[in-house]
């Protein structure tokens, strides 16, 4: 079943061009100035089964957040067609509202000057959710994310961490069957972190929630994402299995010798030496050149090998690299 | 409307009545300005010959108690709309249109909670002044229960029309200009110091049949004119204003929404 169905998303906006000396901008008083078009999606498609959870990455102006607010409702695409929950976002928001939870990172639903729990409350009233449902569900949330302890308190007395924390379990609180989460996980420290991506995955796995996480941190769409869909300057770059960009964009790996020999010497081609330290050699290796296979096999045969650890590149460092458009090949599902 | 609706309604409004009732200074604030501006102007009205100036049929506390009424009004309301221009300029708009409820509507309930708990709070700091200032009310309880009813669609009609002033930072960028502009024409066209029955006659017509006058001065006016025609006379201005003004803040707020939806905050 299809949670989320985008068919050739496009977005412009209107810029109306500045003038820059003061005589042309008395000018623009009685006169406008010209207008263009300026590209933020181009033509754009994907679809999202339901209960997947997907990572929408791409540098900073891609166009992921034309795109979130397109699916969410409150932006208006130039052409094409979306389906959220079986909802067209622009036409039907309040609809979709009920189905979808969002989390803005840098944006919050909490009231400032009011204890948590009267935003909660609100929340509570706003989706609907039963006196019966709710002190449980509450319960819960608060629980998983460790936020019982400043329910009462003003959101304006909450640390950045604390206050994402409240903003997460006011998303959850209506059960929304697809979450759009934008650096849900920005200010929160690692306990926190760890809670929101395995709650996520819960999520996921019992209740079949579907997730759109963007997110610059890496260990977000690692825990949390099976699929990622890269895009870049409103188009999309990339739409494959996690495993898939790891296997298809890692061209080098790392492999660490700690070795008997005090200055090891190791020369192969397509394999350098990233660092040397007594007893210990760290390799970088061209997997086209030299396969990991040929480069273990020659490293033990020609040191006395102790120890010997190989190592992906961060997926940081893979990301940053299809960005930089040194990606291997255009790969889709 | 449905339950939810209702229940979203009730539970804006409990958060709103929350927001007035935790924020004792500004409160306590609005009540010494309040009490302040009534005893300027009972000191002003007292030295003023008022026979002499061929409004006789106004006496002193009637003054008072008028104005008592009028300001007790714009003090409950303040500045709302600069929440719906901050909203605007932060783009946390956006996720205020992202719940499954109108936008102006949910702002209307919060401010209308809020503006009844300030509205209690200044209503017996003015039955206090009043008292103190002219040893009586002059009000039986069904003539008190109707300026209470009338200064409180008085207030509502006020905040209906801060939705719009504070939309029109959608397309000004600011809404201030459009405040500063639109509350001048309110204390006078509303009436706030003065009964619009001592204006110059066709300053008083054009003020009475304007919207600001359904504000302040149509409340007021029970303070001088206390009879159930007259009561029925100003429920009846008020309701039709009241309208009127929801259909304007809709369009407007339509109209900024559209903008949104199509440029982005």
């Amino acid at each position: 079943m299809t949670a989320i169905t985008v068919e050739h998303l496009s977005k412009s906006f209107r810029v109306r061009a500045r003038r820059a000396s003061g005589l042309a901008r008395m000018t623009s008083l009685v006169t406008r100035a010209p207008v263009r078009d300026v590209p933020a999606l181009s033509d754009l498609s994907f679809t999202i089964a339901s209960g997947e959870r997907v990572a929408f990455i791409g540098p900073n102006g891609a166009g992921k957040s034309t795109t979130l607010k397109i699916l969410t409702g409150i932006l208006n695409p130039s052409s094409g067609h979306a389906e959220v929950a079986g909802f067209v976002p622009w036409r039907q928001r309040r609809q979709l509202a009920m189905r979808i939870g969002i989390v803005f990172g840098q944006r919050s639903q909490l009231w400032y000057h009011l204890p948590v729990r009267a935003s909660l409350e609100l929340c509570a009233a706003l989706y609907g959710i039963g006196h019966d449902v709710y002190p449980d569900r509450l319960h819960r949330l608060a629980g998983v994310f460790d936020v019982a302890g400043y329910l009462d308190r003003p959101v304006s007395g909450l640390s950045l961490g604390e206050r994402i924390r409240c903003e997460i379990v006011a998303a959850l609180l209506h059960a929304p069957e697809i979450l759009l989460l934008d650096e849900p996980s920005i200010g929160l420290d690692v306990n926190a972190k760890a809670a929101l991506r395995d709650h996520l995955n819960a999520l996921s796995r019992d209740d079949g929630t579907t997730v759109l996480l963007t997110s610059h941190d890496t260990g977000d769409i690692e825990r949390i994402c099976e699929r990622v869909i890269v895009i870049d300057r409103g188009r999309l770059l990339l739409d494959l299995p996690l495993e898939r960009l790891r296997r298809d964009f890692l061209k080098t790996r790392s492999v660490v010798l700690l070795t008997n020999e005090e200055q090891p010497i190791f020369e192969l081609p397509g394999v350098t030496v990233a660092t040397r330290e007594p007893y210990r050699l760290s390799l970088a290796v061209d997997t086209a050149v030299a396969p990991i296979e040929r480069v273990v096999a020659a490293a033990l045969a020609r040191l006395s090998i102790n120890d010997l650890v190989i190592e992906d590149p961060p997926l940081e460092a893979v990301i940053a690299a299809i960005y930089r458009g040194e990606g291997g090949r255009e790969a889709r599902p | 409307m449905n339950p939810r609706a209702l229940r979203t309604l009730v539970a804006y409004g409990r958060l709103g009545w929350r927001r007035a009732a935790s924020d004792l200074a500004s409160m306590l604030g609005s009540v010494l300005l309040y009490w302040l501006i009534l005893g300027i102007f009972w000191g002003l009205w007292r030295a003023t010959p008022l026979a002499e100036l061929g409004l006789g049929a106004l006496d002193q506390d009637r003054l008072v108690s008028y104005l008592a009424v009028t300001e007790w009004i714009a003090f409950a309301v303040s500045l709302p709309y600069r929440e719906v221009e901050a909203d605007i300029h932060s783009g946390t708009i956006e996720t205020r249109m992202l719940r499954p409820f109108p936008y102006g509507l949910a702002m209307l309930a919060t401010w209308t909670g809020e503006v009844a708990c300030r509205l209690i709070v200044l209503g017996a700091a003015g039955v206090l002044a009043v008292l103190y200032a002219t040893g009586s009310v002059g009000l039986t309880p069904a003539s008190a229960a109707l300026v209470g009813l009338a200064g409180a669609l008085g207030a509502l009609l006020v905040l209906l029309w801060h939705l719009p002033i504070g939309h029109a930072a959608a397309w000004l960028g600011v809404s201030a200009p459009v405040f500063w502009i639109w509350q001048k024409f309110l204390f006078v066209l509303g009436g706030l110091i003065m009964p619009l029955t001592i204006y110059p006659p066709a300053l008083g017509a054009i003020a009475k049949a304007s919207p600001f006058a359904a504000m302040l001065f149509a409340p007021g006016s029970l303070m001088l004119d206390g009879s159930w025609p007259h009561a029925a006379t100003v429920l009846a201005q008020q309701l039709l204003w009241l309208a009127v003004s929801a259909f304007a803040a809709v369009a407007v707020e339509r109209a900024a929404q559209r903008r949104f939806l199509e440029r982005g905050t």
